[in-house]
């Protein structure tokens, strides 16, 4: 580098420096003018840092003047503007909600999957709408079907599903909760066992509910919430 | 012995020690929550000593075994229960430090014939084969891995059918194998081999990963 060009160097280094003391008394007098307004200025450090990060970002701090009164009566306009404001959003998001689960049980109730995974459309009278896809509906086993769903058409085996739903249980103990004899425990609990909804450990002796077992409980409750809500009621009507 | 949580065995003082007798009748020898193994009535019985301490034995004779292989996730059980009759012999340690013995009684000679053994020789050079088979097998392993439990056992188990079996007991953990079968399961965690195809994985929240 040339001596001309060392100067031209040492005069910006020179410029920047008298600038930047130019800003830092700036910053000082206005430091000095807010807190004789009584406010807080930002600290330096925290200006120079530029941390932008939630935690270690820069708040302002300012000083308010506090009327109770004032913000009472406030807080009473807030609170009837609120009153009459919440029953309009509440009817809103009702009206929303409403439109939405109508159309979730159009769409539960129009479409049907499949044992083999297919989606298989369902007409207003629950019938399989389309020759393939009735075909597919056929192709569950009448027989296996049976042997799953039979096990379920039995109060007191669903409830042994749902004493076991809760905490594995020994004999004597379903026996207690579930009020059932002590001949006719044991055979609900072999229908179970059959079906895979049940299983018995045989060192300790107590029965658990399996995955499939889970399974079932959740179709019981699928079913009957469906009826409950009126699918059933809709296609009589 | 101790039944302090520190004691553990090594192999090399562990003794085979002359027969006992027959087992007076059907005995539920060793058990933890997943397992249990029982004797039948007949069975003759080789005890196993650690420092003049019974700590196990050798049996020759029948038996069952129940394995619940089993375990309690979160979405349902997962896994079943597996039982077993064995014809053949039994080696069982126990590191619980509180072994009972079955109780005996005296063993003719017509009823060691009726085990396929000649006499009490014979009986106990069968019982030093197994005791020797299993620590030539597995030294490095129960030094480094079965002596640093504290509690629990371990049972091997050769029978004229379907060979030999493994189990390793020890509260709600099992180490399971039979033929093609293997299974370790941990409270709620379970993995078990069938082959080199099956292989089935559960998890504690009931995650199930099924290969083959």
């Amino acid at each position: 580098m040339s001596w001309f060009g060392r100067k031209k160097d040492k005069d910006d280094k020179k410029g920047l420096r008298e600038e930047m003391d130019r800003l830092e008394e700036q910053m000082r007098e206005l430091r000095e003018r807010l807190e004789r307004e009584g406010k807080t200025a930002y600290r330096d450090e925290s200006v120079k840092s530029q941390e932008f990060s939630e935690s270690s970002r820069p708040r302002r701090a300012v000083r308010v003047d506090f009327d109770d009164e004032a913000f009472g009566e406030e807080m009473a306009e807030f609170g009837r503007h609120m009153g009459t404001a919440g029953k309009e959003l509440g009817e809103y998001i009702k009206s929303v909600v409403s439109d939405a689960m109508r159309g979730a049980n159009r769409a539960m109730r129009s479409v049907f999957i499949g044992p083999d995974g297919a989606r298989i459309k369902i007409d207003e009278n629950g019938v399989a709408v389309g020759k393939s896809a009735a075909e597919r509906a056929r192709q569950v086993p009448p027989e296996e079907a049976e042997r799953l769903l039979a096990p379920l058409a039995s109060a007191e085996r669903i409830g042994i599903l749902y004493l076991l739903a809760e905490e594995p249980r020994y004999h004597q103990d379903l026996m207690d909760m579930s009020g059932l004899k002590p001949g006719t425990l044991p055979h609900h609990l072999k229908q179970l066992e059959e079906a895979g909804f049940v299983t018995q450990e045989r060192v300790r002796g107590r029965y658990l509910i399996t995955i499939p077992g889970r399974m079932a409980l959740t179709l019981a409750e699928y079913l009957y919430n469906q009826m409950v809500s009126g699918v059933g009621k809709d296609s009589e009507e | 012995m101790s039944s302090s949580s520190t004691w553990s065995f090594e192999y090399r003082d562990l003794v085979l020690g002359a027969l006992a007798g027959k087992v007076s009748h059907p005995t539920d020898v060793a058990r933890s929550e997943k397992a249990l193994l029982s004797l039948n009535e007949g069975t003759i019985y080789f005890p196993i000593f650690y420092h003049k301490q019974e700590v196990g034995g050798v049996f020759i004779g029948y038996g069952q075994a129940i394995i619940d292989a089993i375990a309690e996730t979160h979405r349902g059980a997962v896994g079943k229960s597996h039982n077993f009759d064995w014809n053949g012999s039994l080696l069982l340690l126990s590191q619980d430090g509180d072994w009972t013995p079955p109780s005996t009684s005296h063993v003719s000679e017509k009823e060691l014939k009726q085990l396929h053994l000649g006499s009490a020789e014979e009986a106990f050079e069968r019982a030093q084969e197994i005791f020797n088979r299993f620590f030539d097998y597995n030294r490095n392993w129960f030094t480094n891995t079965f002596i640093q439990r504290q509690k629990g056992w371990v049972a091997t188990i050769l029978d004229t059918q379907f060979g030999k079996c493994g189990i390793i007991a020890s509260e709600d953990r099992l180490v399971f194998k039979k033929g093609d079968l293997k299974v370790v399961l941990s409270g709620n965690k379970l993995v078990q081999t069938e082959g080199r195809k099956k292989v089935f994985v559960a998890g504690r929240a009931g995650k199930i990963v099924r290969f083959g």
